[in-house]
């Protein structure tokens, strides 16, 4: 479990945490989830006992970071946002150096990093220069890095970020897998990727958390802000008025194009999202009108904290 | 309520933080408060203690050589060692700190028959007049005085020395020699032994200054001067041996004819020539006053070409052999030489002149002549050649000898400077003088320098061509074999 | 602290750099002997003190990298987030430029035989130098040490470590030169010749007191006395607790 109460930290004149609290409980997944310049990887640091705190208190499993660092870092496993590898050394020889350092016993160490290397796939390159890796096999290493010493808690910055699709699928296939018997703190910026993996998210934004939520709660209050987007054939003022009136509907924006396909941007208030859907498809059936694209839209970071804030 | 408790909580962080700001640098200032009085505590109070003499020839206790010497004094000898100084208290990095100890040891260790004492002339002025009745020693303040039945010899500290000319650059006099002991020991030596002897150095005719040399013949109980060149060149009455050492330029002729007199009257003298700066000079007044003694030294050098003897790359600089009459003249079989003339027989038909060979090259050097434009002829075939040579009258009295040097290597200052005292090179000379002065009816004792720096090796071992194995391996297999290795491992785990 | 040592001391032969360092040592302290073997004469003491100039370019070379180079891989999150001491990280990087000094050093051992095996003399003066070069360099590397932790560029950590060694080397000759200027400034203010000349003389003393170079000057002699080696130790300490304060400071520092 970790508690944090009322972090700041200062960088200068800049705040760049200003007065998060939140806790994790035990085999939790926690997103944390803010834009770019947010604060999550400086939170991270302070979690992690990188950099201290301008003030506000950390403390894992009980144990505050400032005063009992040891015995809180022991209990943690952390990936940054850069991961800590040393490229000059091969796979292996850095998870012993790592094994070192974490102290972990001698005749726990075989078993443990042939288990730590099967679960992050990297057996095939484990003679290999870090240096000379992928990106994911790269990222994989720094998250079997933080995996030595079996902590119970795991603090991942960003892991997906600068992979390419393929290799994010894995890196998510390998979190979930890691899920079952960790905590697990995730930073992103990326709202799908929290929704996937995460039991609660923290979102924050300058520094400050915007909003604490179980992800079907959050779904709930996004549901009220749900967009549409419609492509289709067909007389695009006569449509849009007749999706304007439909129950659920408060906005419809068309752009109309001169390749007669036409994109419709509908914005849905309540919880007919899943309804809406059937009575578009019978305004455009009625119309005549084909239908080239039907998908909902993701919404942005700042959609989201417009509807977390308009909501409270 | 809620806005005060959290001004609290964080004013409580504030302090924690302030707490190991304070800690971190409180910790700091103790440990240098600790490091600096450790370091006072271990200078000035235990560093006297806690110093340890582990010098092969302790230098602060005297060698058995002294000690013998010492004991073979009858029970009754005072010989009174005087500091023109107040005992001295601090003796960190001061030459005194050599002397000042083994002086006590000189005390302690002869039963009274060396006393020490210390009188600072400037509280005591009348020590003077005590010590020199007559006033014909020089007592300066800060020197050493040591007296013997009315003779004095002053030793100043800084001659207790040799230094080290290269370090002189770093602004400090680093000694390379502790002669000490060999200093006072032969101070005593000579005044029980009652010898005394006086050498002229005929200067004038570019020669080198001479002061090391005359260091050596001071701790052998000689007197020297300089005997400059002048159309009045006279050679006092007191004069037991001449020094011709090193001339860039011949003597003058009348010069020339004084020593062809002295020489029939029976004087000795040691002549030391090279064959560096003057290589066209052929000496012709020098060899007429040799040719009296059926010697001649010829206007060539010696190049050595036997491998085990070259010291260069060139052959100018070699190591050569002691002739077998001279052998008990050093420790060491073979000598170094450089850049000399040969030295050989002259036609004079006189049977009663008697010349011997003292240093010989090996059998297969030549004799170069170097050319107006600086190259190079070979003059004679390779055979063995003569570096110095000893020549003396037979069946006189009082016979007039002579040593001639070909080479500077045993008598110029820059070669003793850099050698010591103890080089087996000077060790030769002064046997030559001791030989030549006659110094041997006096005092039998060897009494040299301790032997503290002499990293001579085994001459037949630092031959050029070991040199150059010495040079391939150290300066290029090792350092490569090093950029190999750093090439390889680069090249492999790059692709790792 | 031995897995710090073990990384860094390994990573030294993993790269080109500690061959370099090596072979860098190996041709001037040959060079050195091979000059004096030619003269028949060597002096293992006289090759030591000779090869204490190159501190100043060795000692940059292996310790810039040991903090710096972390600082700007991100790999010293590793010292913050494992439950690991720093000091005995910083103990393992010293232990790590140490060692590799050592094994330096063999070429000079190596010199040892071959003076032996030539009927030269290796005397106790010579194993003075070498107790004496063994201390500098232990003072020296904590300085660079020190000097690659308060920065991340590997370049400004040797200018600073050079620049500090330097000085330290210079020390006598700063020392004189300061007095001198005092002694000359005082006199220029007035100030009766005789108390200004014995300030200068005092300020040179002050100088010279810092100096390690003279203060071990007498073990060449054979002469060894334990105060200079505790200063050389005692200020090793200092800067690699200053080291250790340094890293430290990210733990509790405000800002
Ligand atoms: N070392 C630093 N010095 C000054 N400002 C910093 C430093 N590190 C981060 N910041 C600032 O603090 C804010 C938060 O940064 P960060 O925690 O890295 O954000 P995130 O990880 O959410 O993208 C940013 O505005 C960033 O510019
Ligand atoms: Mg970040």
């Amino acid at each position: 479990m970790i508690e944090i109460n009322n972090l700041v930290k200062h960088y200068g004149d800049k705040k760049a945490v200003n007065g998060i609290s939140f806790t994790v409980e035990d085999d939790e997944v926690l997103g944390f989830l803010g834009p770019n310049g947010a604060g999550k990887s400086t939170t991270m640091n302070i979690i992690t006992g990188y950099l201290s705190s301008t003030s506000g208190t950390v403390k894992v499993n009980g144990h505050d970071i400032l005063e009992e660092p040891e015995l809180a870092k022991k209990d943690i496993g952390y990936l940054p946002e850069l991961p800590p590898l040393y490229l000059d050394m091969t796979v292996l020889e850095y998870l012993n150096y790592i094994c070192d350092i974490k102290q972990v016993k001698r005749s726990e160490r075989k078993e443990q990093l042939a288990k730590i290397i099967a679960m992050v796939k990297i057996t095939d390159v484990a003679d290999r220069l870090i240096g000379n890796l992928s990106k994911g096999y790269k990222q994989r290493v720094g998250i079997a890095q933080a995996l030595v010493g079996n902590p119970s808690i795991l603090i991942l910055d960003e892991p997906t970020v600068g992979l390419d699709p393929n290799q994010i699928i894995e890196i998510r296939k390998l979190i979930r897998t890691l899920a079952k018997d960790h905590s697990v703190i995730i930073s992103s910026h990326i709202l799908s990727e929290i929704q996937e993996v995460c039991d609660r998210v923290v979102i924050i934004n300058k520094g400050k958390v915007a909003a604490i939520d179980t992800i079907t709660d959050l779904s709930k209050r996004l549901a009220g802000s749900s967009k549409l987007l419609l492509s289709f054939k067909g007389d695009a003022k006569k449509i849009m008025n007749e999706i304007r009136s439909l129950p659920g509907v408060s906005d419809c924006k068309i752009r109309i194009s001169d390749k007669d396909i036409h994109e419709a941007e509908i914005t849905v208030t309540g919880n007919s999202a899943s309804d809406i859907r059937t009575s578009i498809f019978y305004v455009m059936s009625r119309n005549s009108s084909p239908i080239m694209e039907f998908r909902s839209l993701d919404p942005t970071l700042e959609e989201i904290f417009l509807s977390i804030t308009a909501g409270t | 309520m809620s806005k005060d408790k959290k001004n609290t909580k964080s004013a409580v962080t504030d302090n924690r933080q302030k707490t190991l700001k304070l800690y971190s640098v409180g910790t700091i200032v103790i440990l240098l408060v600790i490091v600096v009085a450790a370091n006072i505590l271990f200078d000035s109070i235990l560093g006297k203690y806690l110093t340890f003499d582990f010098s092969l020839s302790n230098q602060n206790s005297i060698s058995n050589e002294t000690q013998d010497y010492l004991d073979s004094l009858s029970a009754d000898t005072n010989i009174r060692v005087v500091g023109l100084m107040d005992r001295p208290t601090e003796l960190n990095n001061t030459p005194l700190r050599y002397i000042v100890p083994l002086l006590d040891d000189y005390a302690t260790k002869s039963g009274g028959k060396v006393t020490v004492e210390y009188v600072n002339p400037e509280t005591y002025p009348s020590i003077r007049q005590e010590l020199d009745r007559e006033g014909q020693y020089d007592l300066t303040a800060d020197t050493f005085a040591v007296c013997y039945q009315g003779k004095i010899v002053s030793i100043s500290p800084y001659d207790c020395f040799t230094y080290d000319t290269e370090s002189s650059s770093y602004g400090y006099y680093v000694p390379t020699a502790n002669a000490v002991e060999y200093t006072f020991t032969n101070a005593m030596a000579n005044l029980t032994s009652g010898f005394s002897a006086k050498a002229y150095f005929v200067t004038g005719v570019e020669s080198d200054s001479s002061e090391q040399l005359k260091h050596i013949l001071s701790s052998l109980g000689i007197d020297s001067a300089d005997l400059p060149v002048s159309s009045s060149f006279t050679i006092p009455e007191d004069c037991n041996l001449i020094f011709i050492n090193n001339p860039q330029t011949d003597i003058p002729q009348n010069v020339a004819s004084a020593l062809n007199n002295y020489i029939s009257t029976g004087g000795d003298f040691i002549v030391a020539v090279n064959f560096y700066n003057n290589v066209s000079e052929q000496y012709p007044n020098l060899n007429s006053v040799l040719n009296e003694m059926n010697l001649n030294i010829d206007t060539y050098v010696v190049k050595e070409n036997h491998p085990e003897y070259v010291l260069d790359n060139i052959g100018f600089e070699a190591l050569v052999d002691i002739a077998s009459n001279y052998t008990d003249f050093s420790s060491s079989s073979q000598l170094r030489s450089g850049y000399a003339r040969p030295v050989r027989k002259y036609d004079n038909p006189y049977s009663y002149i008697k010349t011997d060979v003292v240093l010989t090259t090996s059998a297969y050097a030549t004799a170069v002549k170097i050319n107006e434009d600086g190259g190079q002829s070979q003059y004679e075939n390779e055979d063995t050649y003569n570096v110095a040579m000893y020549a003396t009258y037979e069946g006189m009295k009082d016979a007039p000898c002579c040593y001639v040097f070909g080479t500077s290597y045993f008598t110029s200052d820059e070669y003793i400077s850099s050698y010591g005292y103890n080089d087996a090179n000077v060790q030769f000379l002064r046997n030559c003088i001791r030989d030549i002065t006659g110094m041997n009816n006096f005092n039998n004792l060897q009494v040299d320098s301790k032997p503290l720096d002499d990293y001579s090796f085994d001459s037949t071992k630092a031959t050029a061509s070991n040199a150059s194995v010495m040079t391939v391996i150290f300066m290029i297999i090792i350092p490569l074999a090093l950029v190999i290795a750093a090439a390889v491992v680069y090249a492999k785990r790059k692709n790792l | 602290m031995i897995a710090v040592f073990k990384r860094e001391f390994l990573s030294y032969f993993r790269s080109p750099v500690g061959y370099i360092a090596i072979a860098l040592f190996s041709f001037l302290s040959g060079y050195i002997f091979v000059n004096n073997f030619a003269t028949g004469a060597v002096n293992i003491a006289s090759e030591v003190i000779s090869l204490r100039s190159f501190f100043v370019v060795i000692v940059p070379i292996i310790t810039m990298g040991l903090f710096a180079e972390d600082k700007k891989r991100g790999t010293e999150i590793l010292y913050y987030t494992s439950p690991i001491d720093l000091f005995s990280v910083v103990a393992g990087k010293f232990l790590a430029a140490f060692c590799l000094y050592g094994i330096m050093f063999v070429n000079v051992f190596i010199h040892m035989i071959v003076t032996k095996s030539c009927d030269g003399i290796v005397d106790i003066g010579a194993w003075g130098s070498v107790i004496v070069f063994f201390f500098l360099a232990m003072l020296f590397i904590s300085i660079g040490i020190f000097a690659s932790a308060i920065t991340d560029s590997q370049i400004i950590a040797a200018i600073f470590s050079f620049i500090m060694i330097m000085v330290i080397q210079l020390l006598s000759t700063i020392s004189s030169l300061a007095g001198n200027a005092i002694a000359a400034f005082l006199s220029m203010l007035g100030v009766a010749s005789e108390s200004s000349n014995s300030v200068g003389e005092a300020i040179t003393n002050g100088i010279n007191w810092l100096d390690p170079f003279a203060k071990t000057s007498d073990f060449r002699y054979g002469s060894f006395s334990v105060a200079p080696l505790v200063f050389c130790i005692s200020f090793a300490i200092v800067f690699l607790f200053l080291t250790f304060r340094v890293l430290e400071k990210k733990r509790w520092a405000k800002s």
